[in-house]
């Protein structure tokens, strides 16, 4: 443990307990971080904020040793780390923003995995009175600690995870999203357990999109955008406002100007949602959506926005509702049915659902409409080559490509091809979860550019995203939905994106404040 | 919210494996009822002889499966270990053991490195390694039956012991004592199930991967090489054709008593049990008077059957039931929010 | 504008000198093009060094020996290129194919062979429905009918020898053009009509997406189930079929033909390069795989080594072939 020496004036410069120097991390083409310093005062709770893609998460797959930085050092209390090697968790402990919970070990084996206290021999009785005594603070004393965590709810299993973390009693804890699924109750028993951590000597890093909880327990806030860290503030010199405006990078005002919206018009219904829900995930909803309208909807991790789109997309079998498109009522029990009534999806993870790595461009393209290019089983290539090459020019995708894999091309053009091949069949509902996740401004302004001209055609497009320049951009509305239920149906033209992001933070407003 | 009141029955090992065990009886009471006198010691003496091998054999097979993966090259090292021991073993059998377990140590560090460092899924390997040790099987025994003239360590192996048991069956529940301590008391025993349980996750919670799959694939192999090596001391044969539909019967067994293929689930009481239950059910049918292909017949629409159960249908619709009885209990006790 | 501004990498490398070498070693077909390669350079080499190795007896041996493997390798390859990995009853279906073979032989080989083809496709459909839509794991699912087809048939032929009363020379001997063995020119045939269902078929299509990528398969609204069923549908006759061929050779049905089909075909197909993981390789390349095998069978035959010595060798070739396709691809499970 290194002491920095005492400067001349006599003043004390804080140890720092973590040292980040010059990290960069690159993926390919794709920069995920450039160049970040980044340091933590001993005893301090620090948040992290900052939008999807910011850089957040490579930062904390570095800092616990699962992804080896491309540059930079970190040092961990005088101890440098090895990239790329797992941090010990007796230095930095993260409770990640999936959970990492086994289903089928008992909540005391998942609270004491990974713990190397433990060593090999591991009997359960020597550790089992302080794992109760922790569950019992945090609010799981209702638990039993022999049972499988599969039968707990996931709120209780993110509790049994943040347990897990606390004890280990790092140096540094970071906490990742901790209170998506949580109640206020039980956040304010995390808040207290954060709390103690920090009286006890650890340093907790809280990453949070949920801005009130950020002011709440932080003692400073560091703000990530595009891979870069801008600023590092103390939390009691710093307002909402600031905060939103340096996480989204622009003045929310002027970006006004700088979309299109169409004027509200009257739109004949194209899709009609009575009583939708997913059971235990949102709550029954009401929606009319007109021919040619875009709209978005939004709302933080955990509150079920994207589900709603995945629900209308045929991939919540379990749904309650109806689903009426076009006057007819339609169901969409699995993805087929929902192509069948012209209902296409663009799903968030391209990689793993959206788009065939391995297959060319062109492939991908025609892949749900194999049926219109085929004649007595036979593939049409001449005709499927022309769909192919028609729907790349509308996403401005390069035509030499078309018989190169999509593995090879950047992430923007990886995107338009998954959208294209959603769109190669014609649909009446375009679906998009995450439209332009991980995507470069050309390519996302094409998008854009091409959707809305799709919707002046008569298609209903319907995303879900988490990026609010997004929503100004592309959509035409806005509905939010704040812990399962909407809590506002905004027209874009008319809304501020400060509105929405307080929609999105804060929940149902009064009755005067809201919108048409 | 889950309250502590449903302590015994909410342990869902517990339940089916009380399940499993009251199936097994129900099967010993029928075949007691076609073939009169089933249950004599001399049956329930057989009956422990097939344990001793199935059940070791099953026990590494099925530690394979809890880890996710699946040795297919169980059956295939049976045959080889118990070529090897009688080649090798000459007077002192145990020497010949020994080489065929240190042997199946090696193959299994194989099928656990290959694996692991090269991201193959263990299915692939253990067909590669399956077929080197079929080929391995004919070469050492130049294709012919191997035997040895040491009658006594046979006897030694096999001399009832209180009736029913033997060395070689007691040595077989001894091997399911050890799985049992190391599932339960050792924190290998934890990664393993982790490993099996949410592989993705496992590392970030702290499971260690390598480790656990280097320990299922050591056992499984070594555990078969064993069980091989001591049949064909006790048979005093050994052949390439010895354990031929082995793999077959463990994976039944395994399926059967609570191992899920996809991993995570099932231990070796629940093991032992379905062990017990094939076993059953095939010298029950021997006893009626079926030839083997009828027992052949019958394990391949067992472990159909089994693997079907197993399969994503079923789970899907399991877990459908389960949506559907917790959303109940939801509306029950008021939501949280 | 902006397609140029792309920060992607390209699939050729810049350098243009030698547009063939290029397309021979892109990492995908490098595998496939290698096994055809070193078979074309085996022969050679054997040619040289062997006596009587191009001789007509030689070749026919070689001959013989692929064609049953190869129309099972490349059943086997639909399978693989699924993304269920392997078939493991194909060597029972075949056996019990030689035992329907010979029993029904007197019925003339036309009907004899198609009661073959109906029940290898009984045999496939039943797995296709067991795997595709019950979502069992294909590997166990085919050892297990593996079993039930066996037991069936020894409860069938007690055990026996059965000898077909009729002629199955056409078969068994028959050549085309006095030159190529009919069931060479069968083998042919079937090979190339299943590389043209799969590169020009909806069906082949789809089957190659499914396999490359079940979720975005899936998602993409493919009729995933009906594919697969159909694909080890496929698979089955095809493994009945080489039955046949091995029981028109022997000029008898018994259970033990066939064994070690299952591992031949896995073998060919891995050598030549179909990937593990599917989605990737294509039914020549299977076909390739046999024959390479058969040519190294052979080699090592005419060299006087040991059939025991062949199977260990077989079985280091494929995992060999796994690993250096790990190597290449980076495969993930």
């Amino acid at each position: 443990m290194a002491a920095s020496p005492a400067t001349d004036t006599g003043a004390e410069t804080p140890r720092r307990i973590l040292d980040v120097k010059g990290l960069r991390k690159a993926y390919g083409g794709i920069i995920a971080l450039k160049k970040v310093d980044f340091e933590l005062e001993p005893g301090e709770v620090h948040g992290l904020c900052g939008e999807n893609g910011a850089g957040k998460s490579t930062l904390v797959k570095i800092l616990g040793g699962l992804v080896a930085p491309t540059e930079g050092g970190i040092v961990v209390d005088g101890t440098a780390l090895t990239p790329g090697h797992r941090t010990d968790p007796r230095l930095i402990s993260i409770v990640h923003q999936e959970l990492s919970i086994i289903p089928d070990l008992s909540v005391l084996d998942n609270v004491l995995m990974g713990d190397d206290r433990v060593g090999e021999l591991f009997l359960r009785g020597r550790y089992a009175a302080e794992v109760r005594q922790q569950l019992d603070t945090i609010g799981l004393g209702h638990v039993d600690i022999d049972q499988p965590a599969r039968e707990l709810t996931l709120a209780e299993q993110q509790l049994v995870e943040i347990t897990r973390g606390v004890m280990r009693g790092a140096r540094i804890l970071i906490l990742d999203e901790p209170t998506a699924t949580l109640s206020d109750n039980e956040i304010q028993r995390v808040f207290a357990a954060v709390r103690r951590l920090r009286d006890k000597g650890s340093t907790i890093v809280f990453i949070s999109h949920r801005l009130p909880e950020v002011f709440d327990l932080t003692d400073r806030v560091t703000v990530f955008r595009n891979g870069e860290k801008i600023s590092t503030t103390r939390t009691a010199d710093l307002t909402t406002d600031e905060l939103v405006r340096a996480m989204i990078g622009r003045e929310v005002a002027a970006r006004e100007q700088v979309a299109h919206h169409t004027e509200d018009v009257e739109r004949p219904t194209r899709v009609r949602l009575k009583d939708f829900s997913v059971p235990g995930r949102f709550a029954p909803l009401d929606l009319k959506i007109g021919k040619g309208e875009i709209v978005a909807v939004v709302g933080q991790l955990g509150s079920g926005a994207d589900l709603v789109v995945e629900a209308l997309a045929g991939l919540r079998r379990g749904y309650v509702g109806a689903i009426e498109v076009d006057g007819v009522d339609v169901e969409a029990r699995s993805t087929t049915q929902a192509i069948g009534h012209g209902i296409a999806y663009v799903p968030e993870d391209r990689a793993g659902k959206g788009v065939f790595l391995d297959a060319t461009v062109e492939t991908n393209i025609t892949t749900s409409v194999l049926d219109r290019v085929t004649r007595f089983g036979f593939l049409q290539f001449g005709k499927a080559s022309e769909r192919a090459r028609h729907l790349a020019s509308l996403f401005t995708i390069d035509p030499k490509r078309l018989p190169s894999e999509v593995s090879h091309l950047s992430g923007g053009n990886q995107q338009k091809v998954a959208i294209a091949k959603a769109v190669a069949l014609d649909p009446r509902v375009l679906l998009l979860n995450e439209p332009t996740r991980g995507v470069d401004i050309g390519a996302r302004t094409e998008i854009y550019r091409q959707l809305q001209a799709l919707a002046k055609t008569g298609m209903v497009v319907v995303f879900f995203t988490t990026d609010i320049e997004e929503v100004h951009e592309l959509a035409d509305r806005v509905v939010t939905i704040f812990r399962g239920a909407v809590v506002a149906d905004r027209s874009c033209a008319h809304a501020s994106m400060d509105d929405v992001l307080t929609d999105i933070i804060h929940g149902p407003r009064d009755n005067q404040e809201r919108a048409a | 919210m889950t309250s502590r009141k449903n302590g015994l029955m909410r342990r869902l090992g517990g339940a089916s494996l009380l399940v499993r065990a009251g199936l097994l009886v129900v099967i010993l009471g029928v075949f007691s009822v076609l073939s009169p006198n089933f249950i004599n010691g001399y049956n329930v003496y057989a009956l422990m002889q097939t344990f001793a091998l199935l059940g070791m054999v099953t026990l590494g097979l099925s530690l394979t499966m809890i880890a996710g993966e699946f040795d297919l090259s169980v059956g295939s090292m049976v045959a080889v270990a118990g070529l090897i021991t009688l080649k090798l073993g000459g007077s002192s059998m145990i020497v010949g053991t020994l080489c065929a377990v240190g042997f199946g140590v090696i193959v299994g560090l194989v099928n656990a490195a290959i694996s692991s460092w090269l991201r193959v899924s263990s299915l692939v390997v253990t067909v590669g390694t399956m077929m080197t040790l079929s080929g391995l099987a004919y070469w050492i025994g130049g294709g012919q039956v191997v035997s040895t003239d040491n009658i006594d360590a046979g006897m030694f192996l096999d001399d009832p012991i209180l009736g029913i048991f033997s060395a070689r069956s007691l040595l077989a529940f001894a091997a399911f004592a050890a799985v049992f301590c190391l599932m339960r008391f050792t924190r290998g025993g934890r990664d393993i199930v982790a490993t099996g349980s949410r592989r993705q996750v496992a590392a970030a919670a702290g499971a260690r991967l390598g480790i656990s799959l280097a320990i299922v694939f050591v056992i499984s192999a070594g555990l078969s090489a064993l069980a091989g090596s001591l049949i064909a001391i006790s048979l005093t044969t050994a052949s390439p054709e010895l354990g031929a539909n082995l793999m077959l019967q463990a994976a039944s067994a395994a399926i059967i008593g609570g191992v899920a293929l996809s991993g995570g689930v099932g231990g070796p009481i629940g093991v032992m049990i379905g062990v017990f239950i094939l076993a059953t059910l095939n010298n029950g049918l021997s006893a009626m008077g079926a030839n083997a292909s009828a027992v052949l017949f019958a394990n391949g629409l067992v472990l159909l059957a089994v693997v079907i159960l197993d399969g994503r249908l079923a789970r899907a619709l399991l877990e459908r039931l389960r949506e559907h009885r917790a959303r109940q209990h939801l509306a029950a006790a008021a939501p949280a929010h | 504008m902006i397609a140029m501004t792309q920060k992607a990498t390209t699939a050729m490398p810049a350098n243009p000198s030698s547009p063939l070498l290029q397309r021979f070693m892109r990492p995908d077909r490098l595998q496939a093009n290698a096994v055809k390669l070193v078979t074309v350079l085996l022969l050679l080499w054997g040619w040289a060094t062997i006596d009587n190795f191009l001789s007509t007896a030689n070749v026919n041996a070689i001959l013989y020996s692929v064609a049953a493997v190869g129309i099972a390798a490349v059943g086997m390859a639909f399978i693989t290129l699924s993304g269920n990995l392997f078939m493991l009853s194909m060597g029972a279906t075949a056996a019990v194919s030689t035992i329907i073979f010979a029993t029904t032989l007197h019925l003339g080989l036309p009907a004899t062979l198609a009661l073959v083809v109906i029940f290898g496709a009984i045999v496939g459909l039943l797995q296709g429905v067991v795997v595709g839509w019950a979502g069992a794991n294909p590997i166990i699912a085919t050892i297990a009918i593996a079993s039930i087809v066996t037991g069936a048939g020894a409860l069938y032929s007690g055990g026996l020898t059965i000898v077909g009363q009729g002629d199955a020379s056409w078969l068994g001997v028959g050549t085309f053009a006095g030159l190529v063995p009919n069931q060479v020119v069968l083998f042919l045939a079937i090979a190339v009509l299943a590389e043209i269902i799969v590169e020009r078929t909806r069906f082949g299509r789809e089957l190659r997406l499914i396999g490359m990528n079940p979720s975005a398969a899936s998602v993409a609204g493919l009729r995933v189930q009906r594919t697969l069923t159909i694909a080890f549908l496929v698979a089955g006759t095809a493994a009945a079929v080489a039955g046949a061929l091995f029981a028109s050779q022997a000029a008898q049905g018994n259970l033990r033909l066939g064994g070690g089909l299952d591992f031949d075909a896995i073998a060919a197909v891995l050598v030549g390069g179909v990937a593990i993981k599917g989605g990737r390789g294509r039914m020549m390349d299977a076909a390739f795989g046999a024959l390479f095998l058969a040519v190294v069978s052979n080699i090592l035959l005419v060299k006087g080594l040991a059939f025991e010595v062949q199977l260990a060798v077989k079985g280091l070739v494929v995992v060999a072939a796994v690993i250096l396709g790990a190597l290449i691809g980076g495969i993930k499970r």
